[in-house]
């Protein structure tokens, strides 16, 4: 097999995270001891950003003792500018330029010796003019500490050329006129360097019969990149690069479920043996695309893939209620209460959505919610108390017996007058007749009760009425990606 | 929210319907047919008789009403609007400082004493301040008839001799019986009064205050249970029912300076005779006789006892042999049963209610079931028409109460043209001034009356 002859083409891209400074040692060192330079680079970055910036120094020079990489001597320095320990950090970035003559921001540390040169000439003569010197301030960019990038390959000895990103989102054309890259760093594997913060495309050259390689690095601050190259022997491989939205996109090599391990996260390239190949490009939330290409000898391909969203999302519901149902477009979804997951409700077509949510003693809810496309929506039904109708129903029943009295009243008032009407009219009716009392008695009873039972009616009315809360509300949080490929909905978006 | 705003119009509609007015109350009883006349404090059974007589003024009434121990006078005024509340009362307790007449006596244009107007309300022994009896020229103790005249004076009438002999040691209370009568129409009033306890019958022309004692009966009979007057042109004719037996009427006549004589009587049913009173119910002249036993009123005709001449010692005539002009029993009315109990009348009386021809006869019936209340008592009016008692309708109170015994006394009382009923009702401790009746006409009708 003429893959048998290929040495390999792995290019192992191990973003470690150790913290911090990079040194570039003299270029015959050899990489040694990877985890020790970590702990001290993680012991000095975690006190630099604690704060802690003459021990975080310390710390730093002592790296450089045991791994004498410039990134430490760089680091130690920084930590002192903080620490305002002007002539110590003057003393380390004088030193970081002695030992690492070629180190590509040279320019910009012997700037930055001179700047400290005047910043402590001004101190000495504040202080000889007894006045108090103003701290040093550090700008951000100078606060950076440098991450430390090592390449080897395999077999050691190619050539490697470090490439910085200076126009964002260009592309990497090996033609030497690139205005989107700039060479930064050349030196032979294994190589080590102290990168600042950025987009970076390291490009292995030919080495005798193995082939050249190359691969897009991202140096993130306080890091240390190891990167591990497996070169080709031969004219059996081709390249290809993916780019694509979302950028977190991942791509699966003659996967075509993607259940395998992902060939790389976009934007990623990488050399590919010659033949046929299935590209599957996924990304949550998503609709999968897949490529098929065929690659010749020595061939380069870039592809580029916009995805495009799913037709359906998730609602992610939750309460300030102690427990709530839900029910979306009319049926029921379920119960939530506290303490548990906020309700989850998946692969729902993308659009408006009636959600109803009911609570005890809570205002019913309900409202549109926008579902959408590829993305969790979190909703908050925000559940308001049902004002306490027990005074009103208090007053309506005393009102009703009230008018139930008055009613009561007021007949028995007029039975009573009719009856002196009519003694009166058969001439029998005597003075202080007791009835006439009595009908008056009744009749301002009757009226009290009545006047009693709209007062209290009205009050009841205002009080069944009235509701100084606002109604429950949705509060809609923010999108959310898919945490992974939800399944197709069923017919009908429902859930 | 529509249903609340119905409610409240519901509640307005109700309060609109159903009587929210009570001061259609005050336009219904302000000024009513029926005026209570109160019994002053401390006061009671108030209402066991009246009286009428005319005012100082001599054109007003003033009523006086017997209670258990005093007598209460109203100023009846000359319409529609008496005094409610008493005006004078004058105490008599039933000792032998005084004991009540079961009938008081109104006199106008008393003569006798000289005063405009006075009721005789009892027999006693005046005493001074310190409560000693007055003595005569004999250094007895004196024994008057009490008389109470005009506003407040107290005036008295001399008694017989016999009578005042006896009085003063004889023990006396409020049991003890003794009665007064007079003449029903106004002018020269004559008074006989009787005493059975002592065996006395007296009488007093009107002009002479000077007591006349009237024959005794056969057999020690004792006259007084009841008495009346029949007045006719010459003369009197007095009507005394005898206790024992009690179905007997025994009749004097007294004309002008002659010997009163005993000249007949006339027997009845049991407890004949225990009310008489007197009125005009025919077309002569003479007054007529109201008789009551247990169960009926008979009017004899006043013209048949004055044709009467003594002839020795009279035998007794039976009522059914009697010229009777008419008779009536108890009535059962509308809201009325005047049948319910026994006897039927504690008083009758005539009366012109209607301001023309003959009186109308009165019946107070306290036993009547008014309304199903027992005993709230009633008065029956009845109109001689044909030769028969015709009621005419009944007075009661619209606030009858059981045991309120309307009508346990009688009086009628002048109102203008026509005499308006007052009815006592001991029960209720009041006096009821009954301003409209259905004989009433229309010119005298006063705002009281429908």
């Amino acid at each position: 097999m003429w893959l048998g002859a290929v040495f390999s083409i792995l290019i192992g891209l191990l973003t470690l995270t150790i913290p911090k400074t990079a040194s570039a040692a003299p270029k015959a060192r050899e990489i040694t001891s990877v985890d020790s330079i970590r702990r001290f680079m993680e012991k000095g970055q975690a006190l630099f950003v604690a704060g802690q910036y003459s021990k975080s120094a310390e710390v730093f020079e002592t790296g450089y003792e045991m791994h004498p990489y410039s990134a430490f001597l760089f680091n130690a320095g920084v930590a002192y500018e903080k620490a305002d320990r002007l002539a110590d950090a003057l003393s380390r970035f004088k030193k970081y330029a002695e030992v690492d003559p070629n180190a590509p921001d040279r320019a910009d540390v012997q700037k930055r010796i001179s700047r400290i040169e005047q910043a402590i000439a001004d101190q000495n003569q504040a202080e000889k003019a007894g006045k108090k010197s103003k701290p040093q301030v550090v700008s951000i960019e100078e606060s950076a500490t440098k991450s430390l990038v090592v390449v080897e390959t395999e077999p050691p000895g190619a050539e490697v050329h470090f490439y910085r990103q200076v126009t964002a989102d260009a592309p990497f054309r090996a033609t030497g006129n690139d205005s989107g890259y700039k060479l930064v760093f050349s030196a032979t594997a294994p190589a080590n360097a102290s990168l600042d913060v950025g987009k970076y495309h390291i490009v292995v050259d030919k080495m005798g019969d193995f082939n050249a390689s190359e691969s897009d690095l991202e140096v993130v601050s306080g890091h240390v990149h190891q990167l591990k190259l497996n070169l080709s022997q031969g004219a059996f491989m081709a390249y290809l690069r993916v780019t694509a939205t979302p950028k977190q996109a991942r791509v699966f090599l003659d996967d075509p479920t993607g259940e395998k391990t992902p060939w790389g996260t976009v934007p990623h390239g990488e050399l590919v043996p010659t033949g046929q190949h299935e590209v599957l490009i996924t990304a949550p939330g998503y609709v999968p695309v897949t490529r098929s290409l065929t690659f010749a000898e020595g061939q380069k391909e870039n592809i580029a893939v916009e995805l495009v969203r799913v037709d359906f999302g998730t609602l992610r519901i939750d309460s300030n209620a102690p427990q709530i149902q839900v029910t979306v477009d009319g049926r029921p979804i379920g119960t939530w209460s506290t303490g548990k997951p906020p309700l989850e409700v998946e692969a729902l077509e993308a659009g408006p959505h009636l959600v109803s949510v009911k609570s005890p003693k809570r205002k019913p809810l309900q409202g549109m919610v926008v579902v959408p496309r590829g993305q969790v929506q979190l909703v908050r039904a925000h559940m308001v108390v049902t004002p306490p109708r027990g005074a009103a129903w208090t007053q309506a029943i005393i009102s009703g017996v009230l008018l139930g009295g008055g009613i009561y009243l007021g007949l028995e008032s007029n039975r009573l007058y009719d009856e002196l009407k009519t003694d009166r009219n058969a001439a029998i009716l005597v003075r202080d007749d007791s009835r006439g009392t009595r009908g008056k008695v009744y009749s301002i009873g009757a009226d009290i009760a009545f006047l009693g039972s709209g007062v209290l009616g009205g009050l009841a009315t205002y009080n069944f009425l009235k509701d100084p809360l606002p109604p429950s509300r949705f509060d809609i949080g923010k999108l959310r990606e898919f945490d992974s490929q939800p399944k197709t909905p069923a017919a009908g978006g429902a859930p | 929210m529509n249903r609340h705003l119905g409610f409240t119009g519901c509640v307005a509609v109700m309060c609109t319907v159903l009587g929210c007015t009570w001061t259609r109350f005050d336009d219904v009883t302000d000024n009513p047919p029926v005026e209570r006349l109160e019994a002053p404090n401390g006061t009671s059974s108030l209402g066991i008789s009246m009286a009428t007589y005319p005012s100082v003024s001599g054109t007003g009434t003033i009523l006086a009403v017997a209670a258990s121990d005093r007598v209460v006078f109203y100023d009846l005024g000359t319409g529609t609007d008496p005094s409610q509340t008493a005006t004078n009362s004058q105490s008599c307790v039933g000792d032998n400082s005084c004991i009540l007449s079961r009938h008081l006596v109104g006199l106008g244009a008393e003569t006798m004493t000289g005063n405009l107007g006075c009721v005789a309300y009892g027999l006693g022994i005046p005493k001074d301040s310190s409560g000693n009896p007055l003595l005569d020229t004999n250094a007895k103790p004196r024994v008057e008839l009490w008389l109470y005249c005009e506003d407040s004076k107290r005036s008295s009438l001399q008694l017989p001799q016999s009578l005042a002999d006896w009085f003063p040691v004889h023990p006396v209370s409020t049991q003890t019986v003794v009665e007064f009568a007079t003449t029903r129409h106004s002018g020269t009033q004559p008074l006989v009064a009787a005493m059975s306890d002592a065996n006395e019958l007296w009488f007093y022309s009107g002009t002479d205050a000077t007591p006349v004692q009237l024959p005794a009966l056969p057999n020690s009979q004792s006259a007084g249970q009841a008495l009346a007057i029949v007045s006719y042109g010459t003369g009197y004719v007095v009507a005394a029912s005898s206790s024992n037996p009690a179905d007997t009427v025994w009749f004097y006549q007294i004309d002008s300076g002659t010997v009163p004589v005993l000249t007949s009587c006339i027997q009845g049913p049991s407890q004949f005779g225990r009310l008489l009173a007197t009125g005009k119910f025919d077309a002569d002249d003479i007054d007529d006789l109201l008789v009551a036993d247990t169960t009926t009123v008979y009017l004899i005709a006043g013209s048949s006892l004055v044709a009467q001449t003594s002839n020795g010692t009279p035998t007794c005539t039976s009522i059914d042999s009697a010229q009777v002009i008419a008779k009536v029993g108890c009535s059962e009315l509308t809201d009325l049963n005047g049948c319910a109990g026994q006897p039927f009348a504690a008083a009758i009386a005539a009366a012109n209610l209607d301001g023309t021809g003959p009186d109308e006869l009165v019946i107070g019936d306290p036993n009547s079931v008014v309304r199903g209340e027992n005993a709230a008592g009633a008065v029956f009016i009845y109109q001689l028409q044909g030769g028969t008692f015709s009621v005419k309708g009944g007075l009661y109170v619209s606030s009858a109460t059981a045991g309120d015994r309307l009508g346990t006394s009688l009086v009628a009382a002048p109102v203008g043209k026509v005499e308006t009923v007052m009815a006592g009702s001991p029960g209720d401790n009041s006096v009821m001034a009954f301003y409209c009746n259905s004989l009433l006409p229309a010119e005298s009708k006063s705002a009281r009356c429908p």
